[in-house]
């Protein structure tokens, strides 16, 4: 069937004319300006591009240096406990929200997208000031409990921090699949006499593996390529992306940066793989039934999931609300509280947050759209077409993903400073930064809505005679829409707090308001920044709220 | 009743923003054990709903649902010891074909050998067992039915419930499908409680059928009760073809009937018609007269004459489409192919029939 | 509205955007200042010199030392910045070409030690670094006074340093001690400490009272008590290196006039009262006092730093230093 599709689209020049402009870009911005930079790790430093000097002492390292293994084991142990930490908390709670009637889903949604969003360095501070030696719940558990918690620093405060902050994608992941599931299955076990535990142990679970498995991926992912919790968390104790910046701000060793990022990188290619093996035996169960899964609404049920999610949602947006509390303090010495409160901090920084505010969302916005164009396209090429090697595209457009931010700025800064390519300084280069950044994230979800949709429909289209484009512009795009929607906002949401490639890549006149928040944090004026921050988080919030709103669907039917 | 199966004025109104939709409205039957008791209707009358609060998996908003002579309208859907196949199968995508008829039975803890037993005995009376080890996605559409059914069968609950389970199956199959049911139905004994809109498949297996019209219950009996004796205009056309002449009665204790092209007499089986039918009757005087298209002969001489339109060959009969004179919509002829009178298209012939064949409608008797 | 016209309106949204995202357009009236100093100074400086010079607007780009010197590396074949401003001179010495020579008209009011020799950079503040000691955590009369003292075993774990490889000044405290004590002292304060990745959490963290000592520069601990945090300094006494933070003209940047203009301002009494009274700090100049709050130069025993050897032994010292570290 794909190949009768292939053999439609092949002769229109229409398809052939996008195809190439995708290529194009392609191996512009995703393949040219990484291998560039990754070809550096193959090289000692400094060193000039030459087959003499190819070696491979960058990543002999990691057998010789102390603080090499060490940032090694670091990174499995953080990303990976950070990874467990947050299915556990993360599958209970999308049970909760997809099966059990709770009380207001569509806050519940929304409020959990809120630590996906918000700018890196202030929500781990605010740890520090949470749960530090002399943070406020440190404090009051010392006075009211007598006793002191562990310190915050080293492995398990970034493990927690790192698992709270990235608990979102696997929830939400986790939850739209649930929600979307096939109610008849469940009512037939039921009918068999079984248990709603036994269901959920039996039924529900093994068949959520998928998309448990895919959410679990996301957070180890973002949890290895995490500049901003460990730096500030990590205490001594080192991972790879803070090895790297070491190395690349430190050292200005960009050799010795890109080796760890590709070791980095293998270390996420693993993760997949164990991915790959989780989803050998995956089966689909998504329908279109409009009715959706079953939610209970037993009190008890209620009870349980209502206490566990907002439990979970306060601890994932615990640094949040201290920001939102920093943002009005004005005077915090050793008390408890803020000694005193007021808007000065607002007053301060109220003009640069909107001009900075609306240049992250004119960016932002940008890339997003142009992740779904181009996402949405090779998704549709490598689903539907006779594409060589799937592996292949899926490796290019995964790799600037995986990779730490600050590794991606350095490649783009060295592959677009001299012409004929000279990008550098223009508002076009950290666009284009972003695009590449997250436009696996489109993808991924376009790749699975296409899979989703009977390849007999286009064919159905082409016999009423409709050309290739007419029929991706009235038949697919509008059928693929919804669920791109969920993808864009996601993605466009986490760029407007993007830092680690944006402080290398922005110019003057384009300044986004992450950089105006990491600004006041080098400069030591935590309560400005934090009122940055708040005013970042509140601002994008609502931009989702009004998309969905826009798009007509409530928060929970986008995250179906 | 011991053994038995009844629902007692069984109701379900949903909430809506405009006001309550009532969708099923007090209904009331009785289902024997070891009957096979089919509830039949278009889309939207209702018979789904009613299955799926005998079932459990519908809140019931008013009367009771009694299963084995206990009252289990609020016993939960999975205590009630009740097989179901749904119209999509509902396999266990993620199972075998083995570990999804022994579900039921891993619940019931029954042990490792007892289980293999009883899952082997359904998978053979189904024809399944060399398809035992294959997942759900390897099988074709009629085998997945079958699995399903296996799976609702295997623990032997005293009643089965079918939903539709034939709709997603092509047209040969389902013949096939609706025997295969029948015939398991008969070899264990079980009662059976099938929901279908296909009034074909409904009259070949059931013992009775409940006719239903939008919520309600317009006819419970046997199929040929149903099919020879409807009880209004709603059930005479669904079940089967019905052709309607619109006649007036004469004077009171008049035996004859006046039709377009004569007269025939009042036939003995006079029904009255349901009150929220009498709008398709004129005045008291108005009747409805039905006449199978079956029972309808070409002659020479008889009350009705017009012209035939166009003939399908349906294989053993062939369906002649009539324009009478002074009757409104088309009639319906079905003669045998192999009658030595055969119509032909554009003739113009007199029509008869005998009138212990017919119906008359009217409001009152 | 259908999805395409959406779909159509968004397209053309992004094409009308293209020409907005043209380069940062080299006019004759621009300055690009690459600013790892605090914000409200830059703010200061930004609207005094545009005061002065109507005809010429700054564009700031602000990070941190390591970072905005990734920058200037990474651009050289296109330098889109005319001006480094704070960083620590041994950030400009890492790679003196990357800077154009010129001798401010105002050099002459800098001390020699404050200036490079070729005109590479020209000082801006001089920092000492000091011990900032939390005195809710620990009394003064228990703190350490002196670097030696930092090796002391009682100190285990009370001490918080930046990671050298990662902070200027935490490198120019780790050149310091070495060139006062060696590594037979180094070792065992290694030892003792506790690293951080940024400067920034070794002074805020003892401030916070998660820690009892630290090793900063001296306007981070005026800051911290004039924000009302119990902490006092501690200028170690057997000696402390003046460290001078930099300005410099990137080389081949795209306004070398205005870029000079900046620089001549920068490098002004008035840019220097500025960044005393805003930012604490104490100025390169000879004729600006110091900010009340610092101790006067004649309390402390300045020790030279050598700005070259610091530059040459710098690979060879974090290599060593790593060794210890990652004994830990």
């Amino acid at each position: 069937m794909s190949a009768v599709v292939t053999r439609i689209a092949g002769r229109d020049p229409a398809a052939l004319a996008v195809s190439a402009v995708a290529i194009v870009i392609a191996l512009l911005f995703l393949v040219y300006p990484l291998v560039n930079g990754l070809l550096l790790a193959f090289l000692p430093n400094g060193a000039e591009i030459a087959w003499s000097n190819i070696t491979l002492a960058n990543f002999a390292r990691f057998f010789t240096a102390g603080s090499y293994k060490r940032a090694l084991y670091n990174s499995i142990l953080t990303s990976g406990g950070a990874t467990l930490l947050a299915a556990a908390l993360g599958i209970p709670m999308a049970f909760a929200v997809a099966r059990v009637n709770i009380a207001c889903r569509s806050l519940v949604l929304a409020l959990s997208v809120i630590p996906l969003i918000a700018p890196p360095f202030i929500g781990a501070y605010a740890w520090v000031m949470i749960l530090g030696n002399n943070g406020i719940i440190t404090q009051l558990m010392v006075e009211y409990l007598g006793i002191r918690p562990p310190p915050i620093y080293g492995a398990w405060g970034v493990t927690i921090a790192l698992a709270l902050s990235y608990l979102p994608y696997l929830f939400l992941m986790v939850q739209g699949t649930l929600a979307a599931g096939d109610p008849a299955i469940e009512e037939a076990a039921c009918m068999t006499g079984a248990s709603a535990w036994r269901i959920a142990r039996t039924i529900t679970l093994p068949l959520a593996m998928p998309a448990i498995a895919a959410g679990m991926l996301v957070v180890f992912i973002k949890s290895l390529g995490d500049f901003g919790v460990p730096s500030i968390l990590g205490g001594e104790m080192q991972v790879l992306p803070t090895l790297i910046y070491y190395q690349i701000n430190g050292f200005f060793n960009l050799n010795a940066g890109a080796a760890i990022a590709i070791v980095n990188v293998m270390l996420t290619l693993a993760g997949l793989g164990l991915l790959a093996l989780v989803n050998r035996r995956g089966v689909s169960t998504l329908t279109g039934s409009s009715r959706g899964a079953v939610r209970s609404s037993g009190w008890r049920a209620r009870l349980a999931a209502n206490a566990f999610v907002w439990v979970v949602l306060v601890l994932a947006l615990l640094p949040q609300l201290l920001v939102a509390l920093y943002s009005f303090s004005l005077r915090w010495g050793e008390t408890l509280l803020p000694s005193s409160y007021g808007l000065d901090n607002y007053r301060d920084v109220w003009a640069e947050a909107l001009r900075t505010m609306g240049n992250s969302v004119v960016l932002s916005g940008l890339a997003t759209i142009a992740c779904v164009l181009f996402g949405a396209i090779t998704a549709y090429a490598t689903v539907r077409g006779r594409a060589v090697s799937k592996w292949a595209i899926d490796l290019t457009i995964m790799l600037p993903f995986v990779l730490p931010g600050l590794v991606v700025g350095v490649a783009y800064l060295g592959a677009f400073n001299s012409p004929p390519l000279l990008l550098t300084g223009t508002a076009a280069i950290l666009v284009l930064a972003y695009f590449t950044r997250r436009v696996a994230f489109v993808f991924r979800s376009a790749a699975t809505a296409i899979a989703q949709i009977d390849p007999k429909i286009e064919e159905a289209s082409t016999i009423c005679g409709a050309s290739w484009g007419f029929t991706m512009r009235r038949v697919m795009v509008p059928l693929l829409a919804p669920g791109l929607l969920a993808a864009a906002i996601l993605v466009f949401a986490t760029l407007i707090g993007e830092i680690s490639a944006t402080v290398l890549l922005y110019s003057a006149s384009w300044k986004p308001i992450s950089i105006a928040i990491y600004e006041r944090v080098l400069g030591n004026e935590l309560a400005r920044a934090s009122a940055l921050g708040t005013i970042c988080n509140v601002a994008t919030l609502l931009m989702i709220l009004a998309g969905s709103r826009l798009a007509g669907r409530s928060m929970s039917d986008m995250f179906r | 009743m011991a053994g038995g199966l009844s629902v007692h004025d069984l109701t379900k109104t949903y909430p809506t923003t405009g006001g309550d939709l009532t969708v099923v409205s007090g209904v009331d039957f009785t289902v024997r054990p070891g009957e096979f008791f089919t509830m039949l209707g278009p889309s939207g009358c209702g018979k789904t709903t009613t299955l799926r609060m005998i079932a459990g998996l519908e809140s019931v908003s008013g009367g009771s649902v009694r299963i084995d002579g206990k009252d289990a309208t609020e016993i939960p859907a999975r205590q009630r010891n009740i097989g179901m196949v749904f119209q999509s199968y509902a396999l266990f995508p993620h199972l075998t074909i083995f570990e999804n008829v022994a579900y039921g039975l891993r619940i019931r803890k029954l042990g490792n050998a007892e289980i293999r037993k009883a899952v082997s005995e359904c998978l053979d009376l189904l024809a399944l067992t060399p398809l035992a080890e294959r997942l759900p996605g390897q099988l074709s559409g009629g085998q997945q039915q079958r699995v399903s059914i296996a799976r609702a069968l295997v623990y032997r609950p005293p009643v089965l419930l079918l939903d539709e389970p034939l709709a997603n199956l092509d047209a040969k199959l389902r013949v096939q499908m609706r025997d295969e049911i029948r015939r398991v139905q008969r070899a264990l004994g079980i009662m059976v409680l099938y929901v279908t809109h296909d009034q074909e498949e409904a009259m070949a297996i059931s013992d009775r059928i409940a006719v239903f019209d939008r919520g309600r219950v317009a006819q419970i009996g046997a199929p040929d009760a149903v099919y020879d004796r409807p009880e209004s205009l709603f059930v005479a056309d669904f079940i089967g073809k019905a052709n309607f002449l619109k006649v007036n009665m004469e004077a009171a204790g008049s035996q004859r009937l006046r039709l377009p092209a004569g007269e025939t007499e009042v036939p003995e089986r006079i029904v009255a018609l349901p009150a929220h039918e009498h709008d398709a009757l004129g005045g008291g005087n108005q009747g409805l007269l039905m006449v199978r298209p079956e029972r309808l002969v070409p002659a020479d001489r008889g009350p009705i004459r017009g012209s035939v339109d166009r003939i399908q060959n349906l294989g053993p009969l062939s369906r002649g489409f009539v324009v009478a004179e002074g009757v409104d919509a088309e009639l319906i002829v079905d003669l045998p192919r192999s009658a030595p009178r055969q119509l032909k298209e554009g003739e113009t012939c007199h029509f008869d029939f005998r009138v212990d064949d017919a119906t008359l409608f009217r409001c009152a008797p | 509205m259908t999805i395409q016209r959406r779909l159509f309106l968004a397209g053309a949204t992004a094409l009308a955007c293209l020409p907005m995202l043209g380069s940062v357009a080299s006019t004759a009236g621009t300055v690009v200042v690459y600013s790892a100093i605090s914000t409200k100074l830059t703010q200061a400086f930004v609207d005094a010199f545009e005061k002065a010079n109507p005809d010429i607007s700054v564009q700031v780009i602000a990070g941190g030392s390591g970072e905005l010197l990734t920058r200037v590396k990474a651009e050289r074949n296109n330098p889109l910045g005319d001006v480094l401003l704070g960083p620590d001179a041994d950030t400009f010495d890492s790679d003196l070409s990357l800077f154009d020579s010129y001798e401010s008209p105002e050099s002459g009011a800098f001390d020699a030690a404050a200036l490079q020799p070729d005109h590479k950079y020209t000082g801006f503040s001089t920092n000492f670094q000091v011990f900032i000691v939390n005195t809710r955590m620990m009394p003064l009369s228990d703190a350490p006074k002196t670097w030696k003292d930092l090796a002391k075993p009682e100190f285990k774990g009370k001490i918080l340093m930046a990671n050298p490889a990662q902070s200027g000044s935490a490198f120019s405290q780790l050149h310091q001690i070495i060139d006062l004590h060696g590594w037979e002292v180094m070792d065992p304060i290694i030892d003792n400490a506790t690293f951080v990745s940024s400067s920034k959490l070794a002074f805020q963290n003892v401030a916070k009272g998660e820690i009892a000592v630290g090793l900063t520069s001296e306007f981070n601990v005026l800051q911290s008590k004039n924000e009302g945090n119990p902490v006092e300094a501690v200028y170690p006494e057997d000696g402390t290196a003046l460290v001078v933070d930099a300005v410099g003209i990137i080389a081949g940047g795209p306004n070398a006039d205005s870029a000079r203009k900046f620089v001549d301002f920068v490098t002004s009494k008035p840019a220097h009262e500025m960044l005393v009274e805003l930012d604490g700090r104490r100025s390169a100049r000879n004729d600006v006092a110091p900010p009340s709050g610092l101790a006067e130069v004649g309390t402390i025993k300045v020790v030279p730093y050598n700005t070259v050897s610091a530059a040459t032994d710098k690979d060879a010292e974090l290599a060593r230093f790593d060794e210890t570290f990652s004994q830990k």
